[in-house]
Formats: structure tokens, sequence, C-alpha cells
């Protein structure tokens, strides 16, 4: 039935009598098929109070309306206003699921979150574009939290969807799990077609502005550990033992994980923490060799803590320098300051 | 779009052309001599409000794009009792410059990096000017030191890839196999590299690793179907007085195993065959077998014969690996020109 409409109406729940503004999504390009006709440009019915409250680029195009029965279009934001049905129209840049998402996180109804990674950035980066904060951060706290997009697999593919779209928290956090993955053309395959020379640019600084964070923490969890005697933990099996000598085999076994680690970053796991620290068999007391116990828990939370502040550390002086490259319109101002990171070198002179 | 987005991704454009693209409030001024004659027919202004007063024969006899411009049909502005037309251009003065020079009569003025060089070009093959890109690479030939060296390859290529500079981009990717092909090499000219293109390269780099090894593994095709003997005894069933340098297939069997770990991640003839590196080589294999009958390092054969041929032979094996651009793949032998063009190459640091 759609194919003889002009245009495709969504229906329930956008298809209020007493709607007052049309959202007309993005069309679908001449050569779509029948399965791409769910795409053609569609109408969503929808009343001015929950856009205006919801959406500060919306309240201004809306309660500036001029004499005319159309509303305001913004060129830059690509948003064209037109009139169907008596009704003003916002033909937007979003296509159909996009606007969707968007209304159901705005309307009281059940929200329907993006599953996909395409379709996570492309909700993100339309609802940054018309400040639908609140919209933003109920799918940022679903789409990270409860049913997690971005994988160490796909962290690539999601790095360069943000970057494009100019998600910076988004990009950033995807280039973290880039970390995990080592940075060669065998890793990133046919994924690194979509990328920008400024995108890997500032992939390539990130990692290696992380890996010397990395050193560096790693370097100072072994000062503080020393010889791991603070570490040590009673024996269930041997209550009585209070020997003090530790033997060097712990601190070595703790070395060998902290250079590896170093030198590939996808180890900073508990698991691998584990395997790597008992790989040659239980510790002994070197005095009454019996079976010591290390609090291995706490030794690598102790490590994971040292990295990670040295990581954020090295973020702050490119937070400054990302919060004073502040765009035009403003939308920076609600970046996390860790974001700045991946982007903020390229707006230094070589 | 967010304005800094804009910004990042106008670090990927030509930069200096990207800024001076924005229209200037500048008021225009004269270039001067020698483009400021008064039988001049036309103004070309440049992005940065430079006049360069210019003759339509001249430019439409270079120019395939000016020519179809001119000679369309309109009222030209001297019918309407104007002044000579002008016609604002989006390059710079300084590459309207280096064009004219080339296509005028004059002393032509040389692009002294390889970005100046590969915009002129690039603005060559907007305006369909096929003669003038061939003098400019003559130019650029002629050029000592050579422009585009092995250590801004990387940017030289990303840019050639991004003008679609099919020539320059399979020359530059040839310089690229003296680095190892991984980010760290790329480094800061990632800016200028796009990562369709950065596939691309890596696929080269691969293909060349592929083709080089190859060539290397040849040379256990000896008459004897095995190995010559081991290095301890070169002299067994090499005649090392008579290394056969024509065809190389009569080595010792050490050879295989050096330049075989020379590629590594560097498929570059230049670098396999560096000539110190295999002196010290020598040394190393005289010294650890007790060969007494291998060359010795100084030996002039070393230099001008050994290493020479087998890098000759290498480059040949590389010359059939093509670089695939956007417009296609390229492979070396299509610009290799006509006998008497062996300097085809040179401008590009590279032996032809």
């Amino acid at each position: 039935m759609a194919l003889v409409c002009d245009y495709y109406e969504f229906g329930s729940p956008f298809d209020d009598s007493d709607a007052d503004v049309i959202l007309r999504s993005r069309p679908a390009p001449a050569s779509a098929t029948l399965e791409e006709i769910r795409a053609t440009a569609t109408h969503f019915r929808v009343h001015k109070l929950f856009l205006i409250k919801a959406s500060s680029v919306f309240e201004r195009l809306l309660c500036e309306t001029t004499t005319s029965q159309s509303p305001n279009s913004d060129n830059d934001l690509r948003i064209r206003c037109n009139t169907y049905d008596d009704l003003p129209v916002f033909c937007l840049y979003e296509d159909r699921d996009t606007l969707h998402s968007l209304l159901t996180a705005i309307y009281p109804t059940d929200v329907v979150y993006p599953r996909t990674l395409e379709a996570m950035m492309k909700t993100y980066a339309a609802a940054r574009k018309y400040r639908m904060f609140s919209a933003l951060n109920l799918f940022r706290t679903y789409c990270t939290g409860v049913a997690p997009v971005v994988t160490t697999g796909n962290a690539l593919r999601a790095y360069l969807f943000a970057f494009n779209e100019g998600l910076k928290e988004e990009a950033l956090e995807a280039a973290r799990l880039t970390l995990s993955l080592p940075q060669t053309f065998e890793t990133y395959g046919k994924d690194l077609s979509d990328a920008s020379g400024p995108a890997l640019l500032a992939l390539w600084r990130h990692r290696r502005a992380s890996l010397q964070a990395v050193e560096m923490g790693v370097q100072a969890c072994i000062l503080e550990v020393g010889d791991l005697r603070g570490w040590k933990t009673r024996s269930p099996h041997n209550k009585n033992c209070s020997c003090t000598q530790m033997g060097s085999r712990p601190r070595e076994q703790f070395l060998i994980f902290t250079q590896r680690l170093a030198a590939d970053f996808s180890l900073m796991s508990f698991s691998s923490f584990i395997e790597i620290m008992s790989s040659q068999g239980v510790f002994k007391c070197a005095s009454c060799k019996a079976q010591m116990w290390l609090d291995l828990f706490r030794l690598f939370g102790c490590l994971e803590r040292h990295v990670n502040d040295r990581i954020e550390q090295a973020r702050s002086p490119f937070v400054l320098c990302g919060m004073s490259c502040r765009g035009a319109d403003g939308l920076i101002v609600t970046v996390a300051p860790r974001a700045a990171l991946a982007f903020r070198p390229l707006t230094t002179s070589r | 779009m967010l304005q800094l987005h804009r910004e990042l991704l106008s670090l990927f454009d030509h930069s200096q052309q990207v800024a001076d693209s924005r229209p200037s409030d500048e008021a225009p001024r004269k270039f001067g001599k020698p483009f400021d004659r008064r039988d001049a027919d036309l103004i070309i202004r440049s992005c940065d409000q430079v006049d360069f007063h210019v003759h339509k024969a001249v430019l439409g006899t270079a120019s395939v794009v000016f020519e179809d411009m001119f000679t369309a049909p309109g009222p030209s502005p001297h019918e309407k009792g104007q002044e000579d037309p002008v016609l604002s251009l989006t390059e710079d003065s300084k590459t309207l410059h280096r064009l004219l020079t080339t296509i005028y009569p004059v002393d032509p003025s040389v692009p002294e990096t390889p970005e100046d060089a590969l915009f002129l070009l690039a603005t060559c093959q907007k305006y369909e000017m096929d003669s003038t890109a061939k003098r400019i690479r003559s130019l650029l030939k002629e050029r000592t030191p050579p422009l585009f060296t092995a250590l801004d390859s990387f940017r030289a290529y990303g840019i050639a890839s991004r003008y679609h500079l099919k020539e320059e981009a399979l020359l530059a990717a040839r310089l690229t196999l003296e680095h190892p092909m991984n980010f760290n090499s790329c480094g800061e000219d990632l800016r200028f590299i796009s990562g369709a293109d950065l596939f691309r390269l890596w696929g080269y780099h691969t293909e060349c690793t592929k083709a080089v090894r190859n060539c290397i593994n040849q040379m256990k095709r000896t008459s004897g179907e095995s190995f010559p003997y081991s290095s301890r005894s070169c002299s067994g069933t090499v005649n090392i007085g008579k290394y056969n340098t024509d065809e190389l297939q009569s080595v010792p069997r050490w050879w295989h195993g050096y330049f075989l770990g020379k590629v590594a991640d560097r498929p570059s003839p230049k670098t396999i065959t560096d000539r110190l590196a295999f002196e010290r080589a020598l040394v190393a294999h005289r010294g650890a077998s007790g060969c007494p009958a291998c060359l010795q390092p100084d030996e002039t054969r070393v230099d001008n014969t050994i290493c020479a041929a087998f890098e000759a032979k290498l480059t040949a094996a590389i010359d059939l690996v093509g670089v695939v651009t956007p417009l296609g793949p390229i492979v070396f032998s299509e610009l290799k020109g006509p006998p008497g063009s062996q300097r085809r190459c040179l401008y590009m640091g590279l032996v032809s």
C-alpha cells in the first residue's frame, strides 16, 4: 500500500488525530526495493509539546515560528520545513528506524532500543543533534550497561562510526576497546576501508598514549607491591604458618605478567592474571615449605587501579584542549572530559 | 555535523589549499611580471586573490577544459563592453604560478615539496593538461636530490592516491617498501591516508613480499636439484670464484637464508641487497664457518656485480606487482616509457 502513497504513515502510536506536527524521515533512495520500503519517507504524527520539552532544537524551531504556518528551517542541521494535511512538517535527515527509536524515548510508550551498532550510532547522533539529552542518556544506559552493543570484536567499526558521527565519548570508549586487539592490518581487515585519515591518526595516537600510560601504571604498581609480602593471605590448610620470608617466585611471576601486559593490553583480565601467576604451580613458603596463598584478586585490583589512574592522568592534557575546541553548536559541552583524548592531538600543528 | 568534526576532517584535505580556498575579503592584487602583459585577454584569479593576466590562446592550447570553456557558445564579457573577463579558480597563487610558468616560455617554477608537486599534478589532471603534466614530471625527474624519498613515502602515497595520481601513487608505494608496513611506520602521516588506501597499500606490501620471497627461493633451484652444500663447504659444490651473477642460480646456501631474513617486513630490493650489510654478513659467515672460499668482503664484485645483479632481479619481480587504486590497478611496467626514458622514475628516488 505504501507504494501508491506519497508518504508512509507510521501508524500507532504516532497517528493521533490531535497531533499538531509531522516529522518526516529521510526517504529511501530511488533504487529502493520492496524490502526497503520501510525506509521510504515516513510520517510520524506527533505533538509539539513533547518535542519542545524533549529537544531544545525543536523548541527553538517551533517557538520561533514566523507568521507563516510553516515552521523555521535549519540548514546546518539539515532540517527542511513543509506542510502536509494542513500540518507543519519537519523533513529530517534521519531514517525511519532512527526517528522511531528517538520518539519512543520521549513519549510515554515502550522504548524501542537500537539493536545494532549502526542503529545505535545513528540514534546517538540524532539525539545529540536535536539536543535530546535525556533520550541520549537513556539509550546509553541501555546500550552500554543492559545490552552492550559495542564489543572488542566490533570496536574498530564502532570507533569509526562514532568518529564519523562526531560522537566523541563513544569514539573514545570504542578506541579503548581496540586496545585489547593488536593494531595490525590483519586485525582490522576491510573495516579499514571506512576509515578517514584523521580517524586513523587519532586512533594511533590514542593507542600510543594509552600504552605509555599502561607502562607507567605497571611500574607504579610494582613499586607499591614490593616482594608481595603484603598480599600474602592465611592458608586454609596451614593456619599456623606465620613465616615472613616470601621467596622470589611470586614476584617473578608477577613481573612476567606485567611485562606481557605492557606488550599486550588484551591480557588485562583477571583470568589471564590467574593463568600466568599460577603457570608454574603453587607458591610455597620459603621457610616452612607449606603452600602459600596470595590474595590475587586484591593484587589484580591494585594493578588495575594503577593502570587506570595513569590512563586517566594521560587524558588530563587532552581534556583541557578538547573542551576548548567546542563547536559552534555547543554540543561538546555535554561530552565527558575524557572523551577529548582521541581528538585533541589533531588540532595541534605538526 | 559538528564544527570540530569538520576541522578534523579538513586535516585530511590538502591543508594549505583548504585554508586558502575560503573566499577572501582582500582586494585582488596583480601578480606582476611576466603575467601582466597588456595584450592579455583573460584574468585568472587565485583563491588568495592574486590576478594573473594571461592569454586564452595559450591556456586553451594547454588545457582541454579551458579550451572547451573558451569555445562554448555564449556572449563573452568583451561583447558586453567589459574589461578582460575574470576567471576565479580554487587553486592558490603559488600553484597557479607554477602551472603558468610551465606552459609559458619562461623559466619554470619547480615545486619544492612533495605536497606541492602532487597538488600541481592534480591541478593538471583537473584541467586536463596532459602535456603540462608530462613536462612537470620531467622537471621533477631532473631534480637533485629527488623530491620524493622513502622518508615521506607514506604521505606521498596518501596524497597521490587521494588525487587519483596513479603513477605517483605506485611510485610512492614502491618507496614505502623500505619501511615495515605497520601503523607506527605511517605515524603522523596517517592523517593523509584514507583507510581504504592504506588497506590497498598493505595488500601491495603483502604481494611484494611474496614476489620477493619467491625470487629468493629460486636460489635453491640449482642444477643439483637441491641446495649447494651448507656454508661449511661452500666450495664443495659451488665454484665461489665464479658466482653465476647472471642467473644467481648457483650460490652458496647461506645466501638463501641471509636474503630471506633480510626481507622480513621490508620487501625493498634496495634494503635487501644493502651492500654494507652484505659485507658484514660475508665477514660473519667466514668467521663462523671458517669458509675459506667465499668472497672477501672487500672484493669489488660484492658491490658491483653480486648485489647489483640481485637487486635487479628482485626489482624485476616487484615490477610485476601492481598497486590497486580507486581507478584500477597499475603495474610498474605501465610507467616505463620507451627506450631512452630510463630515468623515468628517478625523481621518486627509484632506479628503473
